[in-house]
């Protein structure tokens, strides 16, 4: 049923209860042939009383018609939200629902989140289908997953949706666009959509790929969203005598620049303390009051924005001491200047060293440096994988060991492609990228650092440029799993470990690998002393267990006996905090519509045919009585 | 159908028969004014002219005094009879009480008093407004009557004088004798404007003019109760009213318009019946007969 069934019954019904009340006016009223007619009084009927029966119903329903008339000439003001689905040759459909539950979908609007308003859409999408219409529902989480595969059974759909918990992290639109179309590709139905449901914001700026099939239809039922201005708290970690906070805004709108925002860490008896932040991506430190307990203090913003989730956060103290990061390296020097870095450090992870990397040296290990490693082989590499997915990270300082050339060997997945080295001088380092880390390091002694060698990657599509010699030759590559310098650690070779940079390299990867253990998000899992209880954000609750891994953003709630602790959840992917809205294409023309610029609105062709019988009931009314006068 | 069916020829008995019946009654009421001829009444005398009819001379005269005179008789021209027949749609109109429809009592009147004028050797002649305009010369004799009755059997109400008043003027423009006798039979309702003045003016010039009028009794009384939707059979009249709120009001337009055709009538000289189709026949001919009187 469309949505402009309904007004049409209205407007129907409308019509045949005047006439029914019509009818029983005349129920017992005689008609007779009469000559001297003229000689009766003609105002007669006009000047009888009329009986509530009679009279009041027709006023009404007539002022219903009327108000029925405005409401439907107001369009486009007055637009039907409604989502009709589109049958062609009128056979059953099948229809994928993408959506998204990435962090910027927590964006409030109208006093609802956009996810609200995307479930709130999808559950009508569902309430449309008929029998015989298949539905699926693809989560475009920064990881695809496809939360129902196409079924014909409503209810379960309606249930998929009714507990959709949101990862609140990346999203991955092209992903789940690509899973999308793959369903649909399974199913038999001729009429195939995929309503995306999603506010489009992502880091990359190009159009969405939608699928190339001209038979498969794209609709973004959701209205335009304008980009958010927001700002997210990573992670707040207690680093000895500080908190260190970091965190990431979108950028700034216009000219004006983005304002300075007040942080204040807060304790159970109130404010402890603050510091001000600014910038597109901050790392701020608030000291501590000494001989304090920071049990279940807080950092928040002092004014809330466009997603409030991600403006609060519990400080964690790491309590990882007794993890390690692993540093291994060929080299027969006594200290590696890793190592005298690190000490500098005052970490409190410790840096194990050790010539080779095993299985049983990757238990325990939050992070792994690695001087001119070798290739991965095979097994290395399913090992490296495990780790990845744990969330380990690693930092490769590539040499000439590294560009060996070993059957089946690679890097793999730290990044993907090969390392060749070369013996030609560098002298003179610039930046690819505006972010912190690169300036940071270029202003610290890295734009004149010169090197007798370096390792090029070849096809290593998966690392961002930060640092490049002059001719463009990377120096530094960011990934999401690896670190990767382009120079070993042998100070014969490049003068890179001799420069401030260095420490600061060292120091923001070792950052990095804190925020990383204390990072909430689908990666959170809460371990417990005793067996606990745990309120999530949409009110639920789950059995007593010792661990609980948290995915929806909010509060949680630990009710432990006669103590109840509340921890925040939120899982900010740096780049949803964008104001990029990534386009539809407009090549796919009429195969792909944005339901906020195109809404099925066929309101004027009611309100015409309202018109036109309004008018024609007067009309004849008038003719009966001119004559009749 | 419906105007067809309207006049009642079973309920009112064959119109030939039933107008003899009654034109017999009726002849023998009026017995001593019947004529027997042309020049029975005596009008005086004047003196012979060459080419006088020897006939009318008065030989009596010649023989005892010498003298030519011509005997001048009154009626020296026969008394043509027209009729004038409404036979428009609100004729179709039979209440309960009604003997028949007015066009079908009406009809009888009409074929009643053709066989009297016949039987006296008067011509009668027949016009009829309605669908369209009927018209028989007046002619004496029994192929004339033969012919009024069968056109009067034939006759159906319709036709609507408000929306085609040219078939009223039409059947208006009646040529008449001096001394004739027209009988306008119509229940005045509809007409086209100054359609009565318009009959009123047909008894000018030494003619003699009865207007009937004819009204079904629920005419008169406005007899209805319910809640009703009044529907004229000419024009576009069309009352949804409470029958109980508005017959005073009706009774009232319904006597000034009949005071109205009379004082027309009786002003351009003519002479004014109202009958109703509920009395007997024989009592609305005897008035009519009364009046040409």
């Amino acid at each position: 049923m469309t949505f402009a069934a309904w007004p049409a019954l209205l407007i129907a019904l409308g019509v045949v209860l005047p006439y029914l009340a019509h009818r029983y006016r005349r129920r017992d009223q005689k008609v007779v042939r009469f000559a001297p007619t003229a000689f009766i009084e003609p105002l007669a009927a006009e000047t009888r009383a009329p009986s509530s029966l009679e009279e009041r119903p027709l006023f009404y329903l007539r002022a219903l018609l009327v108000a029925a008339v405005a409401l439907l000439g107001a369009s486009p003001w007055v637009r039907c939200e409604g989502h009709s689905l589109e049958r062609t040759n009128g056979g059953s459909i099948a229809i994928v629902l993408v959506m998204d539950d990435s962090y910027s979908m927590f964006a409030r609007e109208g006093g609802k989140t956009h996810f609200d308003a995307a479930r709130e859409k999808a559950f009508g999408i569902v309430d449309s289908l008929e029998p015989g219409d298949s539905v699926a529902i693809v989560r475009a989480a920064g990881k695809t997953e496809i939360s129902l595969a196409s079924t014909m059974n409503r209810e379960e759909a309606r249930e998929i949706l009714r507990t959709f918990e949101p990862t609140a992290g990346g999203a991955d639109l092209d992903g789940a666009m690509s899973a999308a179309n793959t369903l649909l590709h399974a199913c038999p139905q001729k009429n195939r959509t995929v309503y995306v449901l999603s506010d489009r914001i992502e880091e990359e700026k190009k159009n969405i790929a939608v699928p190339e099939d001209p038979s498969i239809r794209v609709e973004f039922p959701l209205a335009k969203f304008t980009a958010i201005s927001d700002c997210a708290l990573l992670s707040a970690t207690r680093l000895g005598p500080r908190v260190n906070v970091t965190g990431q805004c979108s950028p700034a709108v216009g000219n004006a620049g983005l304002p300075e925002r007040e942080l204040i860490l807060r304790g159970p008896k109130g404010k402890v303390g603050s510091t001000t932040v600014r910038g597109a991506s901050f790392n701020a430190d608030i000291p501590i009051p000494a001989g304090s307990d920071v049990a279940e203090w807080m950092v928040e913003f002092a004014s809330p924005d466009a997603i409030p989730e991600s403006d609060r956060l519990e400080v964690v103290t790491n309590e990882r001491s007794n993890e390690v990061v692993l540093f291994i390296s060929n080299e027969n020097e006594m200290k590696s200047p890793m190592e005298g870095a690190w000490a500098a450090l005052q970490s409190p992870i410790e840096l194990r060293r050790s010539a080779t990397l095993s299985e049983a040296s990757f238990e325990g290990a939050l992070g792994v440096i690695m001087d001119d490693p070798l290739p991965f082989s095979p097994d290395e590499r399913v090992q490296w994988q495990s780790f990845a997915d744990k969330g380990g990270a690693a930092m490769l300082w590539l040499g000439a060991r590294s560009a060996t050339p070993v059957l089946g060997s690679s890097f793999s997945p730290l990044f993907d492609g090969v390392v060749a080295w070369r013996t030609e001088k560098r002298e003179r380092v610039q930046s690819t990228s505006r972010s912190g880390l690169a300036l940071d390091l270029l202003g610290l002694g890295y734009r004149d650092v010169s090197t007798s060698g370096y390792a090029e990657l070849l096809g290593a599509a998966s690392l961002q440029s930060l640092l490049v010699w002059e001719p463009s030759v990377p120096l530094l590559l960011q990934g999401s799993r690896a670190w990767v310098v382009t120079v070993p650690l042998d100070q014969a070779n490049s003068d890179v470990t001799l420069r401030p940079a260095f420490l600061e390299l060292v120091n923001r990867w070792a950052d990095d690998l804190a925020h990383r253990g204390s990072r909430r998000g689908e990666k959170n899992v809460w371990e417990l002393e005793v067996p606990t209880v745990l309120q999530k954000p949409s009110g639920a609750r789950t059995g007593e267990a010792l661990a609980h891994r948290a995915t929806a953003p909010g509060t949680y709630t630990f009710l432990e006996k006669g103590k109840v602790r509340r921890k925040e959840n939120v899982s900010p992917d740096p780049k949803e905090i964008t104001q990029n809205v990534r386009e539809i294409p407009t090549s796919r023309g009429a195969g792909s519509k944005e339901a906020g610029a195109l809404p099925r609105d066929i309101s004027w062709a009611v309100a015409l045919v309202v018109l036109f019988l309004v008018t024609l009931e007067s009309l004849l009314r008038t003719q009966v009585r001119r004559v009749g006068a | 159908m419906e105007l067809r069916s309207a006049i009642d020829w079973a309920n009112l008995g064959p119109l030939r028969i039933r107008s003899r019946v009654l034109a017999e009654g009726i002849y023998t009421g009026m017995h001593r004014s019947v004529r027997r001829g042309s020049g029975v009444e005596f009008f005086g005398h004047r003196n012979y002219v060459p080419g006088d009819d020897l006939r009318w001379l008065d030989w009596r005269n010649l023989m005892r005094h010498e003298r030519l005179l011509i005997r001048q008789y009154e009626t020296e021209t026969e008394r043509g009879m027209r009729i004038v027949l409404d036979a428009t749609a609100s004729m179709a109109y039979q209440g309960d009480r009604a003997r028949g429809s007015k066009l079908a009592y009406g009809a009888l009147l009409a074929a009643t008093l053709a066989r009297l004028a016949s039987r006296m050797g008067d011509p009668v002649g027949l016009s009829a407004f309605g669908t369209t305009d009927l018209r028989i010369r007046p002619s004496a004799g029994r192929e004339g009557l033969e012919r009024i009755l069968s056109r009067l059997e034939a006759l159906t109400a319709g036709g609507d004088a408000l929306e085609s008043p040219e078939v009223f003027e039409k059947t208006m423009q009646i040529r008449a004798r001096r001394g004739s006798i027209l009988v306008c039979i119509s229940d005045t309702i509809d007409l086209p404007e100054g359609g009565i003045r318009r009959i009123a003016e047909l008894g000018g010039k030494g003619r003699t003019l009865v207007v009937v009028q004819c009204n079904d009794p629920d005419e008169r009384t406005f007899p209805f109760t319910q809640r009703t939707r009044f529907q004229g059979f000419e024009g576009k009249f069309m009352r949804d009213v409470d029958p109980e709120r508005v017959r005073e009001g009706y009774l009232q337009r319904f006597v000034a318009h009949s005071l109205e055709v009379q004082r027309t009538v009786e002003t351009a000289g003519g002479r004014y019946v109202s009958i109703d189709t509920s009395e007997a026949p024989e009592s609305s001919l005897q008035r009519i007969v009364e009046a040409i009187r």
